[in-house]
């Protein structure tokens, strides 16, 4: 049984482009996506490839539109804002900058402490207790509670956003980018605050990212994005081991190396990801594409199973027509062999 | 905010004790002499006030044909005016009245003009169009030809300019706190807000007004002198208080009747009692910028 | 690489100190660092927030904001005219400072589109820079303008001239400023987190513009970043700040292989990585408080291997290896633990 599941989701804004004239950018355009219980679901995909507009659509912070968003059995899209206030508990968020997503004004404490009083969920002396309890269970001691989020650390910061989150004993969370403005030592402590309190809760997480090596870590499932679509979608493994679409083998292949012994060789897209101002209504990696064919440009790409669990929307690898890397998954990351049209370049 | 407060029994805390937060305004005052020095000339601007039966001298309406017209002496020592009433009590009588006036006016399109000016950026769209566009007319107006038509309506008098004066600063307020807004309303602090649970007006006046109040407090210190300056000018021109009234600009009137005389004192004083306000005011405004953002402390 | 570079120094810091005057107290942000650069060379400048990385790049090209200042040490830079001296950096009066700062060294920052005139197009803002310090024509400025966005890999430069930095990408724009950075042809360009905010496609593309650069000029490069991915790509040798002080300067196969201080053995080790399960080990504790610095070695609180003598004294930077230099009082210990631990 699913927790979240999101049917057909599109969401485009009108953008001003001239005096009088209007034009649609496409943020999201038709993803269907369903995270298990429990289970953490990686989005991958660059700026502009609409994955956060998908995790502020799931929250509802901005309405669909056109699709469906189902947490549970109840159909978020078709709830008014008064409605939707009692059904957020079950479904909260982590922002990405921790030091703008918490009240400048409040205290760590009464950030905390207000989904709590909100929800009816407890009051006076017995709230503050909870968030105490709270404040420890993400690794704070209850003297923070005082404190500022200008007096508080990054990391810190993004513990109270995280506790913040956890106090509506939530089923879902979804997690915007939360550890890309932290150090790396800071995010390695956070990353394992996450799956510890995965584990405890059975939390499913949606997990929203541009940093591959922290999806990897966490995800079991991962979904990748390109213009407002999803390219590629399977078991963590799966994909990132053996990438089917063009897209997810650059992606991989721009994992900066561990170590300076791993450098290697790249797969490369032309030019930079273009608008989505209305985009073409076929494959819309094509402009960009080392393998794209003239047929690439006849009808758009959709989503087809290649293995179970693991679908590509691409005309080509799922004919088995592109050469298909090997990225060891676990330690070292190289390319293994890559033949065709693939515009490779060596490094030294 | 308050309904968050720790309860005392509380074994955890919520808010810093008051003492630290004591302490902590002290340090800011102490590293802005220029906030100090206004808030000494406002504090002591609300004392004369408060206390002007006490000081003054004399009873400010005692007509006195013995002493008309007096330079300043030691009796007198603003001197006196034409109907022989003492200038030094008329003046700090005179800070009751034009306290008061600035204060409500300022006060009260505060109030009005944030909340417009909140709800107006908070909703987005056709209401924002629509109530923008009302504060443009608003503002298009000639001010004194507005007081006039108000004067005209209910008549010269405090009234008149408390009205007169607040209701051309709703705009100017609407404005300021729509363009703080504004962005606040992006702000991922909002965003989580709404996402806990919040409803609109949880968001809206919990989260983001209590964001954006630094700039509407500074600007109402601002006014505040304007809005003496503002009541003064009602005043002179006749459609403020009536002309024998302990009010400043009332007063500078006055002395402006005799101006041919020579009778610098009488709109002198009153005139250097407006400007002393309005310093002090500004000078405070300016400090408070800089201290009441919490991340500077 | 190696042979391309040669032993030439082009920058030597030497016990730099550099200190923020605050209302709490004076935060020494630097406390005598050291660094060295050579020409041609990648250096990779890496630590966490509050290391004072950035503060570092800001003190080396005299742009260091209120309240900070420099209150010691030396910044020796031999230009481009070959020096034997060098001339210090640090007490070099403002308007040669200038002068070097606009011709001999240039700088990238991070949110490249916030450093450029959002009013003025992009070709226009480098034509004024060539215009002024080469003293070009206005012909001579566009051809060369034209030419430098082709280095850069702009595509049709004579059409993107005309854009304004809010029609750019993230990318295109630090395209830009680099070139702009090397339109005087710099022999020091300091790049400060030139690829936060820009995605991994985009960040690598700039890393490699960044190397080609450094190919093509000649000039030292010191990119300074928190990831140590990024360092462990393009550059070719890698200091790691820790607190103002420098813990360890290695070259970059050292640097990953043989690792010996404390606090790049945690920041190594908590990098995720693809794939990996089991927990990421972390680094215990957070980055000390400037005004109130530990005494001794800056990161024993946080350390394993801490002894009293840790706490009590500054640790002096040895020489290990060939060109491996370690701020630690227990380097062999150290090194016998990570040898025992593979």
């Amino acid at each position: 049984m699913s927790s979240l599941r999101i049917e057909h989701l599109v969401k485009h804004y009108a953008i001003r482009t001239g005096f009088a004239s209007r034009q649609m950018l496409h943020a999201v355009d038709d993803i269907s996506l369903d995270l298990g219980a429990g289970e953490t679901l990686g989005l991958v995909g660059e700026s502009g490839s609409g994955k956060s507009t998908v995790g502020k659509c799931v929250t509802m912070l901005e309405r669909p539109t056109s699709g469906h968003i189902f947490l549970g059995d109840v159909d978020l899209t078709t709830l008014s804002y008064n409605e939707l206030r009692p059904v957020r508990k079950d479904i909260q968020m982590v922002f990405q900058d921790p030091s703008d997503s918490l009240d400048p004004r409040r205290t760590a404490g009464e950030t905390v402490m207000e989904p709590l009083t909100l929800h009816h969920i407890a009051s006076g002396k017995d709230a503050i207790e909870r968030t105490a309890k709270l404040f420890e269970q993400v690794g704070l001691k209850p003297e923070h509670m005082v404190r500022f989020p200008h007096q508080l650390s990054g990391g810190q910061q993004q513990r109270v956003g995280i506790a913040r989150a956890l106090a509506t004993d939530p089923k879902v969370i979804v997690l915007d980018e939360p550890t890309s403005a932290l150090d790396v030592s800071v995010q390695a402590k956070l990353i394992k605050l996450l799956r510890d309190l995965q584990r405890e809760r059975s939390l499913s997480y949606l997990f929203i990212s541009h940093d591959l090596s922290v999806i990897g870590y966490l995800s079991t499932r991962v979904a990748v994005m390109y213009l407002g679509q999803i390219v590629e979608i399977g078991e963590t493994r799966q994909v990132f081991e053996r990438p089917h679409h063009p897209y997810t083998m650059a992606l991989m292949s721009a994992v900066p190396a561990s170590n300076p012994l791993e450098r290697r060789e790249r797969i490369h897209l032309s030019g930079e990801i273009p608008s989505p101002i209305a985009p073409p209504n076929h494959c819309r990696l094509v402009s960009r594409c080392p393998f794209a064919v003239p047929a690439c440009s006849q009808q758009p790409a959709v989503l087809e199973p290649i293995a179970p669990g693991h679908l590509v929307a691409c005309h080509r690898a799922v004919k088995g027509e592109i050469p298909i890397p090997t990225f060891a998954f676990g330690s070292t990351v190289t390319v293994d062999s890559l033949e065709g049209g693939a515009a490779v370049e060596g490094l030294e | 905010m308050s309904a968050t407060a720790a309860q005392p029994e509380a074994t955890y805390a919520l808010r810093p004790p008051f003492s630290e937060r004591w302490r902590q305004g002290m340090r800011a005052l102490r590293a802005n002499p220029t906030a100090v020095v206004g808030l000494v000339i406002v504090v002591a601007l609300v004392l004369i006030a408060i206390f002007a039966p006490v000081i003054a001298p004399y009873d400010p309406q005692k007509l006195d044909m013995e002493v008309v017209s007096q330079p300043p002496s030691s009796a007198h020592w603003f001197g006196t005016d034409q109907f022989g009433r003492d200038v030094l009590s008329l003046v700090i009588w005179g800070a009751r009245l034009d306290l008061f006036i600035a204060l409500s006016a300022v006060i009260l399109s505060m109030v009005v003009g944030t909340v417009i000016g909140a709800v107006s950026a908070y909703a987005g769209g056709m209401t924002d169009e629509i109530t923008m566009r009302t504060m443009d007319i608003l503002q298009a107006f000639p001010r004194f030809i507005f007081a006039m038509g108000i004067a005209f309506a209910i008549g010269p008098g405090i009234g008149t300019v408390v009205i007169a004066t607040s209701v051309l600063n709703i705009p100017g307020y609407a404005r300021l706190m729509r363009s703080v807004m504004l962005p606040a309303r992006k702000s991922q602090y909002a965003a989580a807000a709404t996402s806990v649970g919040g409803s609109h007006t949880n968001v809206l006046f919990r989260h983001l007004v209590p964001n954006c109040l630094v700039p509407i407090f500074v600007n109402s210190t601002l006014q505040f002198g304007w809005a003496i300056l503002e009541a003064a000018g009602l005043s002179f021109i006749g459609l403020g208080v009536e002309s024998s009234a302990a009010e400043w600009g009332a007063l500078i009137q006055l002395g402006f009747q005799d101006f041919n005389a020579g009778h610098w004192w009488i709109y002198t004083f009153p005139g250097l009692a407006i400007a002393v306000a309005v310093l002090g005011f500004n000078l405070l405004g300016d400090g408070l910028q800089d201290m009441l953002d919490p991340r500077r402390q | 690489m190696a042979e391309k570079m040669t032993a030439a120094p082009l920058l030597r810091v030497e016990n730099l100190q550099t200190s923020f005057f605050t209302r709490r107290g004076v935060a020494k942000v630097l406390d005598g660092f050291d660094l060295e650069l050579r020409r041609g060379e990648i250096l990779g400048l890496v630590g966490e927030s509050g290391s004072g990385k950035s503060v570092t790049g800001y003190s080396i090209i005299g742009l260091l904001k209120h309240p900070g200042k420099i209150v010691g040490g030396e910044i020796r830079f031999y230009g481009s005219k070959g020096d034997q001296q060098g001339i210090d950096l640090v007490t070099l009066p403002a308007k040669q400072m200038a002068e070097v700062r606009g011709k001999e060294i240039a700088m990238i920052f991070q949110n490249p589109r916030s450093c450029l005139d959002p009013l003025m197009s992009v070709g226009d803002q480098i034509m004024e820079v060539l215009k002024y310090r080469r003293g070009m024509s206005k012909s001579e400025a566009r051809a060369e303008c034209i030419r430098l966005l082709k280095t850069v890999h702009i595509p049709e430069p004579e059409r993107r001239m005309n854009a304004y930095p809010h029609q750019l990408s993230g990318g295109m724009a630090q395209r830009v400023m680099i070139a702009m950075a090397i339109s005087c042809a710099p022999t020091l360009l300091i790049a400060d987190e030139p690829t936060t905010g820009l995605d991994v496609t985009t960040e690598h593309q700039i890393l490699e513009l960044l190397r080609e650069m450094r190919d093509v000029t000649g000039a030292g490069i010191i990119l300074i970043t928190h990831d140590l991915n990024m360092a462990a790509e393009v550059c070719d040798r890698i200091t790691v700040m820790y607190a103002g002080n420098t813990a360890e300067t290695a070259p970059v196969e050292t640097f990953f292989s043989a690792p010996r201080h404390p606090y790049t053995l945690g920041l190594l080790a908590s990098r995720p990585r693809l794939g990996e399960e089991g927990d990421i080990p972390t680094i215990p504790g957070n980055v000390p408080d400037l005004i109130q610095r530990p005494t001794g070695c800056p990161f024993h609180p946080r350390c394993r291997w801490a002894t009293e003598i840790c706490a009590a004294q500054e640790p002096e930077p040895r020489v290990i290896g060939e060109g491996h230099v370690v701020a630690c009082h227990h380097t062999e210990v150290v090194a016998r633990d990570v040898i025992a631990a593979d």
